[in-house]
């Protein structure tokens, strides 16, 4: 795997990227958050500069992102990830050198139905079984994959990883778009109920919307790490307060 | 916890102080911390604007905005018609730049209501003000400083009777201000003669050194953490603050046009551990907390070192000073608050005597039938 490392600074941030994304998804947190911090920032099998070799299951990257941090010699870190990545961090929280878990509109809780995607899987279903063409089923992110890295998504979205979350040991911070379509904010409001030690925080706009809050999700970052790394007294642990909002 | 970020004030750097506020307050764990931002009204009084942690709140024609507050104690209230009691404030960040936040007083406030505060102490932010002073303590620790002489107001002509045995160029600074505020080189006595007019504008004392031709200004910033005291790299600034004038500026050309800064400062190592051990000398001795930046000279002629002056608030509490050493702003201010916290909780001896009892039993003169002779 592919890592961008940047920075040079004793306390580690890894950050991993959302499908269909790559390291450069993160430049203008690394960039800022790089003066202070050690910026690591892999790009996933099939995306940005590694190339997809076989089909994968999220354990998979996981185990590449654990070996960066074998390679890279990590010792504490701070995971920062969007979307996918978080299905990846999830996968990561057993390990014991990730001392904390950013989530920004991550991914991996098992959706909720709708009637929508009842009729749509009825569609697909109904087509497959008349033999006709379904080459136009399937959401945009899976239609523009390759055909290793079609199988690999399909694997990726039906992993659920909701029993995970009562296992996390660590601190998380949760960022969330109010607006998010992708992965609606009740997927934060799962994880902030079954995550014992779990903040949330939820910004306006939609599932990339710490691009739009740069300089405010930096300073998340920074008061997490804090709380993290130096075990501040009344740093982020407990689960005193309601969600923080900005509107 | 409730931490109280101070700032405003009737000062020149009035403006300054807000946006170092602003920034601060930006900064802060939004988690841990319940901020209260107090706003020190031009003509005095305490207000607390709404959406502190907007510059737009302060853009207008009227300075002070908010409601008005005050402490009463440790508990910030909110006055009017009926009091009410707001919070019980834990710690309070100083964020005000020169006058009455700067030199002790607002630090002297703080004590007698018990609240810690971010901020070297009285003792120390009062000898820091006033440059004078300070020029006579640092040189009393050893440090090297620039020699100056004193002028009052009605005394103009030490002035000079100095620029006679000195020479020219000469440097004129207010003895009580900041920010390079008021301060004016002088290369004859004409000139002299204006720039004590404008340092008079400023302060009813003055006081005029030799001024370096071809100077670097160095800074190197201190904060004291646990037992420890962390000494920043030297920095190289490069900005519009500096006590040059816009000629001097234009006529050097691009070297000083550049934005921007130099750090961790490129200086030979004896210089570099010179300032280093005497902004750590200057700290530790005056006793300081918080975060100070001291402001060095290097004379690039000779290769001396004068520190020029401390600044107990610096400009965003000095936070672009400390991240190659893994520090950020939410760290720093982070430390200073726990630092703040500690230094309060260390206990006071508790001393009683009983001279009010005996007093009280009718003695005549208790001081000398008591204990010991007062």
């Amino acid at each position: 795997m592919f890592c961008l490392d940047k920075g040079n600074g004793e306390k580690t941030l890894l950050f991993l990227h959302g499908w269909g994304g790559s390291s450069a998804s993160f430049a203008p947190l690394v960039n800022i958050l790089c003066d202070t911090y050690r910026c690591l920032a892999p790009d996933f099998y099939g995306h940005g500069q590694t190339p997809a070799e076989h089909v994968c299951s999220v354990h998979d990257f996981a185990l590449g992102v654990r070996n960066i941090l074998n390679e890279k010699g990590v010792k504490e870190v701070i995971v920062v990830a969007h979307s996918f990545g978080g299905r990846v961090a999830l996968d990561l929280a057993g390990d014991e050198r990730i001392k904390g878990l950013v989530i920004i509109d991550g991914a991996g809780m098992r959706p909720r139905a709708s009637v929508k995607k009842f009729f749509r899987a009825l569609k697909y279903r109904l087509k497959k079984a008349l033999r006709l063409d379904v080459s136009n089923c399937g959401s945009p992110d899976y239609k523009a994959l390759s055909p290793l890295m079609k199988q690999t998504f399909v694997k990726v979205v039906n992993t659920h990883q909701d029993g995970v979350l009562r296992g996390i040991k660590q601190p998380v911070l949760l960022l969330w778009g109010k607006k998010d379509r992708d992965t609606p904010p009740y997927m934060a409001h799962r994880m902030h109920k079954r995550i014992k030690d779990c903040k949330a925080v939820f910004l306006s706009g939609g599932h990339f919307c710490y691009l739009d809050h740069v300089a405010e999700v930096c300073v998340f970052i920074r008061n997490f790490a804090c709380g993290v790394f130096y075990g501040m007294v009344c740093g982020i642990g407990g689960r005193s307060g309601a969600h923080g909002v900005i509107a | 916890m409730n931490i109280a970020v101070i700032y405003g004030g009737d000062s020149c750097e009035r403006d300054v102080s807000v946006i170092t506020a602003v920034q601060t307050m930006k900064l802060l764990n939004k988690f841990a911390y319940r901020v209260y931002p107090v706003l020190l009204g031009e003509h005095g009084g305490m207000f607390m604007p709404a959406h502190a942690d907007d510059i737009r709140t302060y853009i207008g024609e009227k300075a002070d905005v908010g409601e008005a507050v005050f402490f009463k104690g440790k508990t910030l209230c909110k006055s009017g018609r009926f009091m009410r009691r707001l919070a019980e404030i834990d710690c309070a960040l100083l964020c005000t730049h020169g006058g009455a936040g700067e030199n002790g007083a607002l630090q002297g406030f703080l004590e007698l209501c018990g609240i810690p505060y971010t901020s070297p102490g009285v003792e120390a932010s009062a000898i820091c003000m006033n440059k004078l002073t300070s020029k006579s303590v640092f040189a009393a620790l050893g440090v090297n400083v620039l020699p100056a002489v004193k002028v009052r107001k009605g005394e103009r002509e030490r002035a000079f009777e100095y620029a006679r045995g000195q020479g020219y160029p000469l440097m004129v600074k207010p003895a009580r201000q900041g920010s390079s505020i008021g301060i004016d080189m002088a290369a004859d006595e004409e000139q002299l003669r204006k720039a004590l007019d404008v340092a008079f504008e400023f302060d009813g004392t003055a006081l005029v050194e030799r001024a370096l031709t071809d100077f670097t200004e160095i800074n190197c910033a201190c904060v004291k953490y646990g037992q420890e005291v962390l000494v920043s790299s030297p920095e190289r600034p490069v900005c519009w603050r500096e006590f040059l004038t816009f000629e001097d500026k234009y006529l050097r050309g691009g070297k000083m046009s550049a934005p921007g800064r130099e750090f961790p400062a490129n200086l030979p190592a004896p210089q570099r551990e010179y300032i280093q051990k005497s902004a750590l000398k200057v700290y530790s001795e005056l006793e300081m907390k918080g975060v100070v930046r001291f402001d060095f000279l290097l004379d690039n002629a000779s290769g001396e070192v004068y520190l020029n002056e401390a600044n107990t608030i610096p400009g965003s509490l000095g936070n672009y000073l400390w991240t190659d050493k893994g520090i950020d702003g939410c760290r720093l201010a982070d430390m200073m608050i726990e630092q703040a916290l500690a230094e309060s909780a260390a206990q006071k001896p508790a001393y009683r005597s009983d001279i009010l009892e005996v007093f009280g039993s009718g003695s005549a003169n208790a001081c000398k039938i008591g204990r010991g002779h007062l």
